[in-house]
């Protein structure tokens, strides 16, 4: 069994077309934490933003239904996960 | 001086169309830094408690820094300044486009306009010259077409700052605005009815003088290896592709955003509809950069059919976003693109318009006000084309409604009465701006005491909580958003801070790309060849602060006057990431006063006076 999760991204990447998604397919679910890692071995523009995380978190909120995610929360299979930067608040 | 000031600041009296210049000594320029530094020490001396913010007697000032006219990235900025009208209080407002940048090269480190003219004029400034010329036949445009009309008159590197009909109506919520329909705007506070008072319809700068700069070489060397990192930090989040609708949906998940005149907890929908991703996927058509700025925060859109063309020019930001959006259930990014180029042409402060709407439309919701009040208008949640008539109106000052909501929300809210007055958001009379206190704690404290009135900008300290750590300005851990212990020092030093970076002309969004305050003492010693340091530098900016305190002071404001909205301070929302919170205000503000030094009523002490040098100020609050 794995989980899959369907990854909106609100920043630039590079790989893909952001507007297309991009589908992660994983063999447990994930915590914030441990898919933002596995994002930033896939996708430079996220490896780089883990660069500029402070306290390991990097400059981005990740969204499920609305709700912005700590951490260490773990995300739910099947989840529409939106990745967004958000550092300032204008 | 060595270097970042010409050393004069242009007088410029309305009444009988003639200019002076007013010398600037290396000690008032070190004291007082620029912009909004230079503003507070001017006003406090031409103005006081005894001064109608609409007549002659008020002074209009165009201030930049020493960092404005450099090539430091993030320094195409200045500060407006006068009494506002809206509040009766410190009135100032940072605007960014390229004006400041074209005050510097006509020669001018700053304007000072006084006196109100008969007749409607616009003034050039180029090349350290003054041309006055008759503006009847600008009179009665708006902000995008006055910059039109104005082209054909003035050199091609000319930038025009305008009002639109709104500040030649007196308009409490009227801005001024620069850069055409580029629409930046120096919104807050009601200054474009300062300039409107004076019929002073644009002010246009041009020029190819330089200023000195005491280290030209080291400053260069200073920042130039720092821009590729700048640029990374910006565009990495995605801030180039989405600008600042990239936060509307992290800030709606927080609870952050006013949903239905602050009521509401939570509208994903809406915000979807709204955020930056949306936005580029649909109306964007490219970025706008201010002048010297290396990341470009700006949104230029087209709409070009639909029920809400024509739009071309300047896009929503995030703040246009809440508070005409979200605030007005209005999820539809080409309707809120509507309204913000309706607000730019009118010239009218998109945040205050926001709230006034939002406020009516409640108002009608409750009945307290009819149909028949708004002239035949239903103004209901949602109802985007009512909402685009009213800022017809407002910015017309057409009908009994649209002329109220014009005035602002404390004023409309008195004279509605029927406890209307209990769903406004204004602090001081400033209706605050689309981040909610409920979300942030720390950001009661900034809208409460918050020289200007509610607004996030003078302290911008609400990012940090809940948000990123900032180790260089001492804050190794992010700052839970809800604790309450350490708010008051936090806001504080934040306003300090803040206060500085409006002094030197520096976007508050540069913090955002690793510049941090190291980096500005650095660079402002580069530019004037002076000897800061950080502590310094932060307690130039505590005198500052205080010194705007003062000027408030000596309007009548206490502690009386250092609240939140009421429905701020008491409504918990049902749902969305703050459901249940309320701020609890009264222990982070003694906090925020002990770490001023503060008395219990919010009036700096005498000891606190004295140790930033501000000990004169204390004798003319005493005999009056």
């Amino acid at each position: 069994m794995s989980t899959t999760y369907r990854i909106d991204f609100h920043i630039p990447v590079k790989e893909i077309e952001p507007s297309r998604g991009y589908i992660l397919e994983v063999p447990h679910a994930l915590t914030v934490e441990q898919m933002l890692t596995a994002l930033s071995e896939r996708f430079v523009n996220v490896r780089l933003l883990m660069r500029y995380g402070r306290n390991g978190k990097p400059p981005v909120a990740v969204l499920v239904d609305g709700r912005t995610l700590a951490l260490a929360d773990i995300i739910p299979d099947g989840a529409i996960v939106r990745i967004v930067g958000a550092v300032a608040g204008g | 001086m060595k270097g970042g000031y010409f050393g004069k600041l242009l007088e410029v009296d309305m009444t009988d169309h003639t200019t002076t210049t007013r010398p600037i000594d290396e000690g008032f320029a070190y004291r007082y830094i620029g912009g909004s530094g230079f503003g507070a020490k001017i006003l406090w001396e031409e103005t006081g408690p005894e001064t109608d913010p609409l007549a002659p007697e008020n002074v209009l000032m165009f201030l930049g820094g020493p960092f404005t006219g450099t090539l430091i990235p993030f320094s195409g900025r200045h500060q407006v300044i006068a009494k506002s009208p809206l509040t009766g209080i410190w009135g100032e407002s940072d605007v960014g486009g390229s004006w400041g940048d074209r005050m510097k090269r006509a020669g001018f480190d700053g304007v000072i306009v006084k006196g109100a003219s008969d007749t409607p004029m616009w003034v050039e400034l180029r090349d350290g010259e003054v041309i006055w010329h008759d503006a009847q036949d600008l009179w009665g445009l708006d902000t995008y077409d006055t910059d039109a009309a104005l082209r054909p008159r003035i050199p091609k590197t000319a930038t025009v700052q305008c009002i639109g009909q709104a500040g030649e109506r007196l308009s409490r919520i009227a801005g001024i605005f620069t850069d055409g329909r580029d629409g930046r705007a120096a919104g807050r506070c009601g200054l474009g009815a300062v300039m409107g008072s004076k019929k002073l319809k644009a002010i246009v700068a041009s020029g190819s003088m330089k200023q000195p700069i005491a280290d030209p070489d080291g400053l260069k060397n200073a920042y130039k290896p720092l821009i590729p990192d700048m640029i990374e930090r910006w565009n990495a989040p995605g801030y180039h592709d989405y600008g600042t609708p990239q936060v509307v949906l992290p800030c709606e998940s927080l609870g952050d955003m006013p949903i239905r005149n602050w009521r509401g907890g939570t509208w994903l929908e809406g915000a979807e509809g709204l955020s930056g991703k949306t936005m580029a996927e649909t109306i964007l058509t490219g970025v706008y950069h201010c002048a010297h700025c290396v990341v470009g925060c700006g949104r230029q859109v087209k709409v070009d059919a639909g029920p809400f063309a024509p739009v071309l020019g300047a896009g929503p930001e995030y703040e246009n976003l809440g508070m005409l959006g979200t605030n007005l259930m209005i999820g539809q990014v080409e309707a809120v693109a509507q309204l913000t180029e309706l607000c730019n042409r009118y010239g009218l402060d998109s945040i205050s318009t926001g709230s006034v709407v939002g406020w009516a439309m409640e108002a009608f919701e409750r009945g307290i006000l009819t149909t028949a009040d708004l002239d035949g208008l239903e103004l209901r949640w949602g109802d985007a084309e009512a909402a685009i008539e009213m800022v017809h109106r407002i910015g017309q000052r057409r009908t009994d409604i649209g002329f109220l909501l014009g005035e602002g929300a404390k004023r409309a809210a008195r004279q509605v009465g029927r406890n209307s007055e209990e769903f406004t958001t204004e602090v001081k009379g400033l209706e605050i701006p689309a981040h909610d206190p409920r979300a942030r704690f720390g950001l009661s404290v900034g809208y409460a005491t918050g020289n200007r009135g509610g607004c996030h900008l003078q302290a911008y300290s609400h990012d940090y909580e809940g948000g990123p750590a900032w180790p260089e300005f001492g804050y190794p851990e992010p700052i839970d958003r809800f604790a309450v212990d350490g708010k008051g020092e936090f806001t504080a030093r934040f306003q300090d801070l803040m206060s500085m970076m409006d002094s030197l002309k520096l976007c508050k969004f540069s913090v955002w790309c690793g510049i941090n305050p190291e980096h500005h003492v650095e660079w402002l010693n580069l530019v004037t060849g002076w000897d800061f340091t950080v502590d310094s530098y932060m307690e130039t900016g505590e005198r500052l602060y205080n010194l705007k305190r003062m000027y408030n002071v000596r309007e009548g404001i206490s502690r009386k006057d250092d609240t939140i909205p009421l429905r701020i301070a008491t409504l918990a929302r049902k749902d969305g990431g703050a459901a249940g919170k309320v701020p609890p205000m009264g222990i982070m503000l003694h906090e925020y006063y002990d770490y001023r030094g503060w008395d219990e009523f919010g009036v700096p002490t005498q000891e606190t006076l004295a140790r930033l040098g501000l000990q004169n100020l204390v004798e003319p609050i005493a005999s009056q």
